[in-house]
């Protein structure tokens, strides 16, 4: 099994994005761990645990996808959508990636 | 319930005369079947209910059919099938002959256009919306078929599968010999488009709308 990352940035999108792409490979060039999955994979090529009880209970659980381990409670940040790839870095360093101006 | 039977014969004079010999002045046709050597059709111009399409064809056809029968007249609907498995929907009115060799002919009918002559005595049961049902198919190629055209943008896409990378988490492409492929940076698109000025000037009249444009690249 691959080992947990720290602090990982979750990317949820298919395989076939190439504007998440953009973003993973500028998360990648700062040395911020990714773990990208499709909500589609679930089952073979991705596996969910979680829970989310109520105090003093944490959150706790797991996202496994074939090469990479996230602990829930240890994510930094999660981008759903290409959409959001300006919005995932701000969450990551919100001081130097400011959304443009309309 | 009666069965009439027409052989070698006008069909809706048969019927009118069969009818008549069996005392039916008033009924319905529930079933017409049987085929023609010849048929004449009536149907209505499709901007003038009140007058009638006559057609005749010269060439054989498989019949099915429904009518009624309303002080005497005889009043029928059908459907005829010929060469081509094509169907023909109209009124027949007349001329129905035994089957002669006429296979030939082709699917052209001898038209005229004639007022309607129908007796007065069957119209309250024969309104415009019961007649209008009749109509006629030709062989022609229905229009939306002109239509069609292939997408004129189609694109074969220089991949057929995309994994994720373990090591960077990047979608990878591979053509069908698994051969990576470069798929290139997403372009950026910018509008263009020029917005809609007012003059705050109102004797002058240069007022201008916004043009929509944009580039892609």
């Amino acid at each position: 099994m691959p080992a947990t990352e720290e602090r990982p940035v979750l990317v949820a999108t298919e395989a076939d994005d190439v504007t998440a792409d953009m973003v993973i490979t500028e998360l990648n060039r700062r040395n911020v761990p990714v773990v990208r999955f499709n909500p589609a994979d679930i089952g073979a090529g991705l596996a969910v645990s979680a829970r989310f009880g109520t105090c003093p209970a944490a959150v706790a659980g797991r996202v496994r996808t074939p090469s990479r381990v996230a602990d829930l409670a240890q994510v930094r940040a999660a981008s759903r959508h290409p959409g959001d790839a300006q919005r995932a870095l701000e969450l990551v360093e919100p001081t130097q990636h400011r959304r443009r101006t309309p | 319930m009666h069965v009439f039977q027409v052989d070698n014969a006008e069909l809706i004079e048969s019927i009118t005369q069969q009818a008549k010999e069996a005392g039916v002045t008033d009924g319905a046709i529930v079933s017409l079947i049987g085929a023609a050597g010849s048929f004449t059709v009536s149907t209505m111009p499709a901007d003038d209910a009140s007058a009638d399409v006559v057609t005749d064809y010269g060439q054989p056809a498989e019949m099915l059919g429904t009518g009624e029968i309303v002080n005497g007249a005889v009043h029928i609907h059908a459907t005829m099938a010929v060469a081509g498995d094509l169907g023909v929907s109209l009124e027949p009115t007349a001329t129905y002959a035994a089957p002669k060799d006429s296979r030939q002919v082709p699917l052209t009918g001898k038209r005229t256009t004639r007022p309607a002559t129908r007796p007065d005595d069957t119209k309250p049961l024969r309104g415009a919306s019961v007649t209008a049902t009749a109509a006629k198919l030709t062989a022609a190629r229905p229009w939306g078929i002109s239509r069609l055209a292939p997408y004129p943008t189609t694109v074969q896409l220089p991949h057929a599968t995309v994994t994720v990378d373990p090591a960077t988490q990047l979608g990878v492409f591979r053509d069908r010999a698994g051969q990576v492929v470069e798929m290139g940076k997403h372009g950026t698109s910018s509008g263009t488009e020029t917005s809609t000025t007012t003059n705050s000037d109102s004797d002058s009249d240069s007022d201008s709308a916004n043009d929509q444009d944009s580039n892609q690249d």
